[in-house]
């Protein structure tokens, strides 16, 4: 059987690439940005000012917009890869490999994002709890689920 | 299933049939699609509206954006088919069938599979010869500027660098098939 939790890992990782918020009933919307700053949101794809207007990462001033290509790119490796690693017929040692370098990356992003998130909240830390968004928390998820199919796969083997 | 080359197809089906990737969807109202879907069946939030894009242009000269589908030329589309019959034939018509050659690649992990991903690669090879070799020669035509050899360089998009990963992917989806 395939393992889910890699699947669902990668489904969470291209919709954060990709979307900016989801509805779910009349004013209740989840927004997945990584996290807010003076009313601009951070998401992994770009920024959305206070004025609804969004900016692409490939707006941003260069060197910035190859760094947040970089970032936008490792995302979808992470999803692309914990998607293929993950069927029942995958060669279990390419996917142990797939699984480290997600973990690997995940954390990665994990930190510099949490850098950022500590950087932009020096004066009051206790505000990063309003300003840190789901996609943050979504990011942490996807490092939990891929752990978790690494652990289904060692005990498959 | 040969993952590279189920890359190299979608990496095409891409370039072929969109203008950009969106970044930043909103499932709101404010979208053509959401309109649509409203005027004909009477569903409210939807699809979409979004905030950016990666547009997905192989390079683009004064008005002009290139496509593997086209140029948009002032906000007007036009396909290869409607411009020039030749580029249409090795852009349009090889992208479409390296789509299906890449697809067939991917599943089948046998001689058929092998022979696909050959004919894969052999198309986006001569896709992205003639790109480089054949619109200098056709620029006249096709956008009225006249192109050097190396003058197409300054002008290149990420469409052009998405295809050399295209490229890349089914070099290594070849390297990497079973039967090798």
């Amino acid at each position: 059987m395939a393992r889910k939790s890699g699947i669902i890992g990668g489904i969470i990782g291209f919709v954060l690439a990709l979307i900016a918020e989801i509805p779910i009933y009349q004013n209740f919307i989840i927004s997945l940005k990584i996290y807010s700053y003076n009313s601009t949101g951070f998401y992994i794809w770009g920024i959305v000012l206070s004025n609804d207007e969004g900016f692409g990462l490939l707006s941003l001033n260069f060197p910035e917009n190859l760094i947040a290509l970089t970032f936008w790119v490792i995302l979808i490796f992470i999803s692309l890869s914990s998607i293929f690693a993950s069927p029942k017929k995958s060669i279990p040692n390419n996917s142990l490999k797939l699984y480290n370098l997600n973990i690997l990356f995940t954390a990665i992003l994990l930190i510099i994002y949490g850098i950022q998130i500590i950087i932009t909240n020096l004066s009051n830390i206790g505000a990063i709890f309003f300003n840190i968004g789901i996609g943050y928390y979504l990011i942490a998820l996807i490092l939990v689920l891929n752990m978790i199919a690494k652990s289904k796969l060692k005990k498959g083997e | 299933m040969n993952k590279f080359a189920f890359l190299s197809g979608m990496l095409t089906l891409l370039l072929l049939f969109f203008q950009f990737i969106p970044l930043g969807i909103i499932f709101g109202s404010n979208g053509a699609i959401s309109n649509w879907m409203l005027t004909y069946f009477g569903l409210t939030n939807p699809f979409m509206y979004y905030y950016s894009t990666i547009s997905l242009e192989m390079m683009s000269v004064g008005d002009f954006q290139v496509f593997l589908w086209g140029i948009i030329n002032n906000g007007t589309l036009y396909t290869w088919s409607e411009i020039h019959f030749v580029t249409f034939l090795f852009l349009f018509c090889l992208s479409l069938l390296s789509i299906i050659t890449a697809f067939i690649a991917s599943g089948k992990e046998n001689k058929l599979g092998r022979r696909m991903n050959n004919f894969n690669l052999a198309f986006i090879g001569v896709i992205f010869a003639y790109f480089l070799i054949g619109i200098p020669i056709y620029s006249n035509f096709i956008i009225g500027i006249e192109l050097g050899y190396f003058g197409i360089f300054y002008y290149l998009n990420f469409g052009f660098y998405i295809l050399l990963l295209d490229l890349i992917l089914a070099i290594i989806s070849r390297i990497k098939h079973p039967m090798n």
